[in-house]
């Protein structure tokens, strides 16, 4: 499927598109990262006791509903509760004009029997509202099956497991003052201001949420997290020479308000400056198969959307994505190692365990060149009988969980980036990107650069943007022949959409060759 | 809360509490949603789910400062609105922020426009298992002559209801059925490629969920655009003319109402900037936005602020004619309002013919299917567009191409639009139907 999903809210209540619902697998970056996430006491991260202290949920009802999910028979049940807090706030020509807050409250049920899913919620945490999500998942999950009469199941003593301590807030989110996230724009307002007379409009964005989050297993397994999320967004438009050209920068963490240096704000005010006039000097580039330099950092798309998304193992269940049966096969040369990982602090797509309870992990997906494994959720992890990889993911309690990315990145090489920008003769260097998305099927997957610079004779030359690049997943990993010695993430925030949901996710890359590809035109 | 009443009171409690706080004015809209969703794989039931989702949405207009507050928990709106009302105490003064113009507001009872039925509303969940059984069931028949992978049903219902109020008195209850049926077939090509084809149909009324023949006509639809896009290859490079079929066209008017809209022009994003009343599309292109379309996905009385909804000219024989303005941002631009967002987007077609009989009057070019990937740069109309479909010799299908670019600039793209269709798309608000364009730049091999 090659359709993609945005989410940014209007006026009112647009009519739920259909499409977005089925939609595949899209990469976009999370400049609208409000989308109802969380708030509450800032309690250990390990202790469900949020839940009973702001909710009156306690373990004997847990128990009660966990029986209830599984009195048709189902061989396994979890509840998912939820209660986030997200603040949003616009500044526009320095103006800090509009303010946006979400909170979101309820708890999911999924129930499975083999491996049908039921799956239902309640945003009413009371035992009858709750009771009834449960009936209703247990009902879904057992269509078509005959019931197990009689049948009477013990859930298991619930037992408090932590998880990782990867996004402590030293200021939480839920401490901070309104006057404080206005400061936080205002800092980047005095710094844009003036800063250049080509200069405008300006706009920039700050979010930050909190959730608190219990997982709750038939199994006995009990979780809770308290999970932050904030974003920064600056963008500015210049006009030269009667022409505009717009352009932005984003932060994006799991953390407090500690990361609000003013270092920080005032090097993303002047980045998002200096990329929008440097459009100015852009030059068309010649479309056309030729060689591409990734730059470190956010290039880490090229591995989501080639390779991260058919390595989910949902759709190597169903045979349906193009590296199903591949598993030991060598993919990629021996330069090219790519990892998902979930442990690393503070990253956009770092999780301390995953939404059905499993341990979060670093998963090695190709080593030397070699498939070793795929994204593992419950389901697809007994289906191909191995351990989960800590990749079962969803968006809120609405939603039932599947296989996911967290931070996918490729290890560094052994070249300098000099050395590899000297191979090409005639390239594209790819700097920044805005969006991706893949065809799983035929493995074909698009990415889009915002702005980077051509390559003559081994050198950047002038600066091109708006182009599109394509390829066939399998085939571009092929094409790797020279890696960097430079890892780097992305520091902007991107959200992956698949199938209706959309999960926080980072990526990153060292300087990379692609020996080839097809590049878009871009307009000059 | 179950009904109108309830949703209304909701919206009064939320008003009373702002008005205590200090908000001079207010706009809250309540939501209720119902759905049923059903995935069957290979014979099996894959996924199902069905819950009833609400929500409170709170505008807030205090002496100018303005915030949004959204909740899911009515059960703690008092707190709620409390910190809604000291966050947006603290923001700048916006003197464009108001409630719409009395004289601009809907009036009178909901008028019928065809898109609740009852009937649909009521098809319990057995229907639906069924309905996603038998279309799964028809896709692998489907496919069970070709290198069959996977086969999938999908059926879809949703029950909306809105209330939209405001502190002047204004209140507007909406309700809407919607209903989708889904195919997706999953095939081998050759080099460990596999080829997925899916097709889906629905609307707001029951029959078109429950006619004979839908499993089996949907299946044959994944089947046939699976089949098409064997052995796709990348096709050539150089300027030829396009033909978009409809379920793909939509993107292409999408974005160009992301350039049409009031936050894109105050921004100065918009390459449509100060072109009003001005060509700025071939003249066979006119759209219309329709909202009080009988049986639309999109139709509505009322718009997001509670404004009338009237048929809305967006371009007149290639000539724009009105941008998409909320009362915000047609204060901001010194315009009047029309709307802040489209409803159901129509095509005047310019030709009587469809996409089929359309593509036999392509000599040598692209038949484009699907989008992947991509962007539209609104503030300077620059497009780069990742694509698939199938290369076209003398108005026939001659191979299946994919992995490739189109680029260019939105002035000159729409300029070179040539033909309209009468194929409108009938599954989405977004009606677009098959555009020809006479000349657009494609990177191949």
């Amino acid at each position: 499927m090659s359709i993609s999903q945005l989410t940014t809210q209007k006026n009112g209540i647009k009519r739920r598109n259909f499409l977005q619902a089925m939609g595949a697998a899209a990469l976009l970056p999370a400049l609208f990262a409000c989308g109802g996430q969380s708030s509450g006491q800032a309690t250990t991260a390990s202790s469900g006791s949020w839940l009973f202290s702001q909710h009156g949920v306690d373990n004997e009802q847990i128990n009660t509903l966990l029986k209830k999910a599984l009195q048709n028979g189902g061989d396994y049940a979890d509840l998912y509760f939820q209660h986030s807090v997200g603040n949003y706030l616009i500044m526009e020509d320095m103006q800090i004009n509009r303010a946006y807050t979400q909170v979101n409250l309820g708890v999911g049920v999924r129930v499975i029997k083999g491996e049908q899913v039921g799956y239902a919620f309640s945003q009413v945490l009371e035992m009858p509202a709750m009771l009834e999500a449960a009936h209703a998942a247990a009902l879904l999950a057992n269509v078509g099956q005959t019931s197990a009469s009689g049948q009477v199941y013990q859930v298991p003593v619930l037992q408090n497991k932590p998880g990782l301590n990867l996004y402590p807030m030293r200021i939480a989110w839920d401490e901070v003052d309104d006057d404080e996230r206005i400061a936080i724009l205002q800092k980047v307002g005095a710094r844009m201001a003036g800063a250049d007379k080509r200069v405008i409009k300006t706009l920039s964005q700050f979010s930050d949420s909190i959730s608190q989050i219990l997982v709750a297993t038939s199994e006995g397994v009990m979780r809770s997290d308290l999970r932050p999320r904030t974003s920064l967004y600056v963008s500015c438009v210049a006009e030269q020479n009667g022409l505009r050209e717009s352009n932005y920068r984003d932060f994006t963490t799991r953390a407090g308000l500690e990361v609000y240096s003013d270092e920080r704000l005032n090097i993303l005010a002047d980045q998002a400056l200096h990329d929008t006039l440097a459009l100015f000097e852009a030059k068309p580039l010649k479309a056309g198969q030729m060689p591409c330099v990734l730059a470190p950092g956010s290039s880490g798309i090229l591995l989501h959307e080639a390779i991260g998304h058919g390595l989910e193992a949902d759709f190597n269940r169903r045979r349906m994505s193009t590296y199903a049966e591949r598993m030991g096969q060598q993919i990629a040369p021996p330069e090219v190692t790519i990892v998902d990982d979930g442990t690393m602090a503070n990253s956009h797509g770092a999780i301390n365990f995953d939404d059905e309870g499993a341990d979060s992990q670093r998963t090695v997906l190709v080593e030397r060149g070699v498939l070793k494994s795929y994204l593992h959720d419950r389901l697809s992890a007994k289906f191909f009988g191995v351990a989960p990889t800590g990749s079962g993911r969803r968006q809120s309690y609405e939603y039932p969980p599947m296989p996911r990315m967290r931070a996918t990145f490729m290890e560094a090489g052994n070249y300098a980036p000099e050395e590899i920008i000297g191979s090409v003769k005639n390239g594209l260097y790819a700097l920044q990107f805005s969006n991706g998305q893949v065809n799983i099927a035929s493995g074909d997957f698009s990415f889009y650069v915002k702005s980077g610079f051509a390559i003559e004779n081994g050198k950047l030359t002038h600066p091109v943007k708006d182009i599109n690049v394509i390829g066939s997943g399998p085939e571009i990993l092929t094409r790797i022949t020279m890696v960097g010695n430079d890892l780097a993430f992305a520091e902007g925030g991107y959200t992956c959409g698949k199938n209706g949901q959309s999960v926080p996710v980072s990526q990153g890359l060292p300087t990379t060759l692609v020996s080839g590809i097809n590049v878009g035109g871009s307009h000059g | 809360m179950a009904d109108r009443s309830n949703m209304e009171a909701w919206a009064q409690k939320a008003f009373k509490l702002a008005a205590q706080k200090g908000a001079g004015e207010a706009r809250a809209s309540v939501s209720r949603s119902r759905f049923i969703s059903v995935v069957m794989r290979d014979g099996r039931l894959e996924k199902a789910s069905s819950s009833i989702k609400q929500g409170l949405s709170l505008s807030l207009f205090i002496n100018g400062r303005y915030g949004v507050h959204s909740t899911s928990d009515f059960a703690t709106l008092e707190s709620f609105v409390d910190k809604a009302c000291r966050f947006t105490q603290k923001l700048t003064p916006d003197k464009w922020r108001a409630l719409p113009a009395r004289e601009l507001m809907a009036t009178g009872g909901s008028a019928d426009l065809g898109n609740y039925d009852k009937d649909l509303a009521a098809l319990p969940l057995d229907f639906w298992l069924d309905l996603a059984r038998q279309i799964d069931g028809a896709t692998a028949n489907a496919g069970a002559k070709l290198e069959f992978v996977s086969s999938q049903g999908g059926a879809y219902l949703n029950v909306d209801e809105r209330f939209l109020a405001d502190s002047r008195g204004f209140s507007g209850y909406e309700s809407a059925t919607s209903g989708f049926a889904l195919s997706s077939l999953t095939i081998m090509d050759a080099g460990n490629k596999r080829r997925q084809g899916y097709w889906y149909s629905g609307g707001c009324q029951a029959g078109q969920l429950t006619k004979t023949g839908l499993a089996l006509d949907l299946a044959e639809r994944a089947r046939t655009r699976a089949v098409a896009q064997l052995g796709a290859k990348v096709g050539p490079s150089g300027s030829f003319p396009v033909l978009v079929e409809n379920s793909a066209a939509g993107n292409l008017t999408g974005y160009l109402l992301g350039a049409m809209n009031g936050a894109s022009l105050h921004h100065k994003t918009s390459y449509l900037q100060d072109k009003l009343h001005s060509a700025i599309a071939a003249a066979c292109l006119t759209i219309v936005d329709r909202p009080l379309m009988q049986g639309g996905l999109g139709s509505r009385w009322f718009d997001g602020e509670g404004m009338a909804a009237r048929d809305l000219t967006l371009l007149d024989k290639g000539v724009l004619q009105n941008y998409l303005l909320d009362t915000y941002y047609a204060k901001a631009l010194g315009l009047e309002p029309t709307t802040g967002s489209t409803s159901n987007l129509t095509l005047a077609p310019s030709v009587a013919m469809n996409g089929a009989q359309l593509l036999s009057q392509v000599p040598r070019g692209l038949l484009l299917t699907n989008f992947l990937g991509g962007n539209f740069n609104s503030t300077t109309g620059d497009f780069s567009l990742g694509l698939s479909g199938q290369w076209v010799e003398n108005g026939k299908i001659a191979y299946a191409v994919e992995g490739m670019n189109m680029s260019g600039n939105f002035a000159a793209l729409w300029n070179s639009l040539s033909a309209v269709g009468n194929d409108a798309f009938m599954y989405d608000s977004n009606m677009t139907p098959s555009l020809m364009f006479s000349t657009v730049r494609l990177s191949g091999a």
